[in-house]
């Protein structure tokens, strides 16, 4: 008796902790106007069917969740599974033919690209479908305000060939006095198959290492939440994961420029220096269309009802020239 | 059973022969049937674990292959598969406007001109070999080094960047090569350093080419000899002399690969004159770089590194398996710290001190950890135990010092205690002691290690020990050393009880007979007798710490670190394979390194268990002969 009632509350810990876990919990709320994304004149269009299935990215995790539910509010017979652990592993299910979206929140690099030519005869096709902005986060009883990229540089490289920044292992080398002066930094980081990782790694640390003290956390909401449950923590994530308990921190591009707040203006004027495209790559032959869901699921992202739900998860919508470009590519 | 009706013959009938022969038959089929069934599964259990290991052989095997090239003759018709590639786009020099700004000595001619990635320094140099690193952002510094790259009696006859331009190489015409790096000094002065030599050739060094996209390079030499070489390895992994290549009419004089590293052309004055078709796909994997200090490009030192990838162009893996071995064993080796002294002093309780119906029921309650699943440890090590021990880390060390303070004085005192009190251990009441005892040292513990922060270490521990030197990170291995040890415990525990609870009662009741007290007995001659299954209980509990995935992934910041140091974090080989394996592209090197890391931790956690088999065998044996 003893055992099964204690395996029952097991089981309740199980199914009341693990969903929290798992997805960020963020809700987004989502109401907008119909007429945003016009209703297909094809009625064969109207009733897709079948399983499309997405890897990639997990910053763009959130999104793709949003744009489901709403899709398939529309297309109640298709069914799309979405899994994110990285935009490194895009590429690879692109190319094993696993899944049809590759969300990545970096380009692919060469070899990417060569292994997908490899396989297929042409290169994969990329949609750009929003920008976003990596922000700096520390806990909300620190002091600090901004952070310049060259003092990032000091925090985050090894070797430090961008800006050679002494190396920053205390909040005093960020110019804090006090309680905080000799107060050591706990640097928070993406794993390595995050896009998130690699960009942060192109822009902050001119491609030099991380250091070995840079924890790596598998998720950009684990991050965040990292650096929520850590007096003297700092973390890079996207700008659309702020929770309660951190703080964001302005940067700065160099000593004499300001330091800015990321903000949807300045990643559209490029003065915000973490600001980037985030893509959904799809294997699609040159000269041919996409077949007919995944094209339909792409213009629904596109139109202007897909990009407004962007803002939701705070990340931006892509300039309207680019959009209609992209839609004139795919077809849509 | 009901008899048999008798017939109206009167006489019950018995089963003939033939009847009988058929159930003999069925009997035996069936026998056979069964025999075959459980062997069959028998077998194909060993052949499964068999075919696992051959298939990680399969898979990790290939990054041992050495390299190999061979000549092959330009085709005559030529094919769109095999022309030039074209010269390498780092090649580009600077302009020469932008080079007339610069102050350069006047006896300084140019022979060599790179610059480097990020556009911010040239070198030059010259066939006597000296060299100057300019600064492009401060024109009027002139050469802010000046050095030699030969040992000044040779000359300089060839130099390239590596992929990526971080890491120059030299080659002069005594067939020394020498790599180079940009460092910058204690003083944050860049300088152009001196890494290592590469093993040397036997003539003037012709032509170096650089492999796009990784750091190898190619080597052809005055005596027709022709090398491949990798950054990390002094040693050529493949070379080769073509004597007629020597001969003055068919000499190249120059290297070049094509984009996917599987042809090295060789040519004179831009034309083809043959090409090589090379097997190198594995050149950054060795025994070397999988366990030793490597300098990779642009470090200041040999270390060992595991950063696999980079999402980026000309990224050059690092992969050393000795963070990763150390972070396993690291964590393996607190969460043991921390479950195996608690299980066998639990299973030593419940034997041999506690009474009956609560001795079975408590070691249920300790078995049921087990059920646990290891994600929800993982989780709340991550969300709860990891901020409340930075916050309270002062008051656990306190606490683990000052209960077994607080047990001995109540021991000395025994006597003093009210005679209710003093019934038989293992009763409720003593439970309850206990229960108080803990409650009344954790309460000290806090206090005191408030008083303590304030008064030795500015008010907080952290800092005070960061001062020392000692980094404390949140997410450590004292963290995991916690949570993997309530994980581990169980296993430890109800394998010790179950030693324990086989010892004959004739030992212990004859010890006892003869007047021996408890502690005479648990020290004589129960844990001497089931010392081996203790042992073997340890084992198990080690080889389950190797293998959890769960609770190091989530617990720790999964930094691959090479120290012991209990504040800090670390990478398991584990939490790797999680971690990398969907990451990985199919046949890459990283791919079947991890493969390597898999077989790596089966190797460890099969001798584990073997052992672990091995010494209870030999428990067994021992209780039969005291039987």
């Amino acid at each position: 008796m003893q055992f099964s009632r204690f395996s029952v509350l097991g089981l309740l810990a199980c199914a009341l902790l693990l969903p929290g876990y798992v997805s960020a919990g963020q809700q987004a709320a989502a109401d907008f106007a119909e007429q945003e994304y016009p209703a297909l004149s094809s009625p064969a269009l109207s009733k897709l069917t079948g399983t499309l299935s997405s890897n990639g990215s997990d910053t763009l995790h959130n999104m793709m969740m949003l744009w489901r539910r709403e899709f398939v509010a529309k297309h109640p017979q298709l069914n799309i599974q979405i899994q994110s652990s990285g935009s490194a592993t895009a590429p690879v299910a692109l190319i094993e033919g696993t899944a049809s979206f590759g969300p990545m929140s970096r380009p692919m690099i060469m070899a990417e690209q060569r292994r997908f030519r490899n396989r297929f005869g042409y290169d994969a096709y990329a949609v750009p479908v929003a920008l976003d902005m990596l922000a700096l986060y520390v806990h909300q009883d620190n002091p600090l305000q901004q952070i310049s990229m060259a003092e990032l540089e000091g925090v985050y490289a090894q070797n430090r060939r961008c800006s050679y920044h002494p190396a920053v292992t205390l909040w005093g080398d960020l110019g804090l006095t006090g309680a905080w002066q000799f107060r050591p930094l706990a640097v928070y980081g993406r794993n390595p198959a995050s896009g998130t990782y690699a960009f942060f790694r192109q822009r902050a640390l001119c491609n030099d290492d991380f250091q070995n003290k840079v924890q790596q956390l598998p998720g950009a909401a684990a991050v965040v939440r990292a650096v929520s449950l850590s007096v003297n923590g700092l973390g890079y994530s996207g700008f659309g994961q702020q929770i309660a308990g951190v703080k964001m921190l302005a940067v700065s591009k160099d000593p004499e420029s300001a330091a800015i707040l990321p903000s949807a203006e300045h990643a559209l004027s490029g003065a915000y220096p973490l600001a980037r495209l985030l893509y959904i790559y799809v294997n699609k032959p040159p000269a041919q269309l996409l077949p007919a869901a995944e094209r339909e699921f792409m213009r629904f992202i596109l139109s202007a009802k897909g990009q407004q739900l962007l803002l939701s998860d705070g990340l931006v919508p892509i300039p309207e020239e680019l959009v209609s470009q992209i839609s004139q590519e795919l077809g849509l | 059973m009901k008899q048999q009706e008798p017939t109206t013959l009167g006489i019950s009938r018995l089963p003939d022969a033939q009847q009988r022969q058929r159930r003999a038959v069925k009997r035996r089929l069936l026998d056979s049937l069964w025999y075959g069934l459980i062997s069959l599964a028998g077998v194909t259990v060993i052949v499964a674990l068999l075919a696992i290991f051959i298939y990680l052989m399969s898979e990790a095997l290939p990054l041992f292959k050495p390299a190999t090239a061979e000549l092959r003759p330009l085709p005559v018709t030529p094919e769109t598969s095999l022309a030039i590639p074209p010269r390498a786009v780092m090649d580009t020099a600077i302009s020469a406007e932008v080079l007339q700004q610069f102050a350069l000595p006047l006896s300084f001619s140019i022979d060599f001109q790179l610059q480097d990635a990020l556009k911010r320094y040239v070198i030059l140099a010259n066939r006597s070999g000296e060299a100057c690193l300019l600064q492009l952002s401060r024109p009027t510094a002139g050469c802010i080094q000046r050095l030699s790259l030969t040992d000044r009696t040779v000359s300089l006859t060839a130099i390239t960047w590596l992929a990526g331009q971080q890491s120059l190489i030299t080659g002069d015409n005594s067939g020394q090569l020498k790599q180079w790096f940009l460092l910058a000094d204690k003083d944050g002065q860049v300088r152009l350093s001196w890494v290592k030599p590469f093993q040397q050739r036997n003539a003037a060094i012709v032509s170096l080419a650089a492999e796009p996209g990784r750091s190898g390079f190619a080597v052809l030499d005055a005596a027709g000899g022709l090398s491949l070489f990798y950054s990390t390895l002094s040693k050529p992994l493949w070379q080769k002399r073509f004597p007629d290549m020597a001969a003055a009419r068919a000499a190249p004089d120059e290297l070049r690969f094509n984009a996917t590293n599987d042809q090295l052309w060789l040519l004179k004055q831009e034309q083809a004159l043959s090409f090589l078709a090379v097997q190198n796909k594995h050149p950054e994997i060795s025994w070397r770089t999988l366990w030793q200090k490597v300098w990779y490009e642009s470090w200041q030192q040999p270390e060992y590194v595991w950063q696999s990838s980079g999402g980026a162009e000309f990224y050059q893996g690092k992969y050393s398996l000795v963070p990763l071995t150390v972070g396993t064993l690291k964590a393996a080796f607190y969460a043991m710290l921390v479950a195996v002294p608690l299980a066998i002093l639990a299973a030593l309780y419940s034997v041999c001190y506690l009474a009956e119906p609560l001795r079975s029921r408590l070691s249920n309650l300790i078995e049921l950890i087990a059920l646990f699943p290891t994600v929800i440890i993982g989780f709340l090590a991550a969300i709860w135990l990891a901020p409340a021990l930075e916050q309270h880390l002062l008051a656990l060390l306190l606490f683990v010092a000052i209960t077994p303070l607080l047990v001995f004085l109540l021991a000395k005192y025994w006597a003093v205690l009210p005679a209710f009190l003093q019934r038989p251990t293992g009763s409720k009441l003593t439970l309850l002691l206990m229960l108080l005892l803990l409650l009344l040292s954790a309460a000290a513990a806090f206090g005191l290690a408030a008083l303590a922060e304030y008064y030795f270490f500015d008010g907080s521990l952290q800092s005070w020990l960061s001062k020392q030197g000692i980094d404390y990170q949140q997410r450590n291995a004292l963290v995991v050393g916690l949570a993997m040890g309530f994980a581990v415990l169980p296993v430890v525990f109800s394998l010790s009880y179950d030693a324990l609870a086989q010892i004959p009662k004739q030992l212990t009741l004859g010890a006892y007979a003869l007047g021996a007290n408890q502690w005479q007995i648990v020290q004589r001659i129960m844990l001497p007798v089931a010392a081996p299954g203790i042992l073997a209980a340890m084992m198990l509990g080690l080889s389950r710490a190797i293998g959890e995935t769960m609770i190091i992934l989530m617990a720790t910041g999964n930094n691959p670190i090479t120290n012991f140091n209990v504040f800090e974090g670390l990478r398991s080989l584990t939490a790797t394979l999680a971690i990398e394996l969907p990451e990985a592209a199919v046949n890459s090197s990283h791919y079947r390194v991890l493969f390597l890391v898999a077989i790596l931790l089966f190797i460890f956690t099969f001798t584990c268990n073997t052992l672990a088999d091995l010494v209870r065998q030999r428990l067994r044996r021992n209780l039969q002969r005291l039987d």
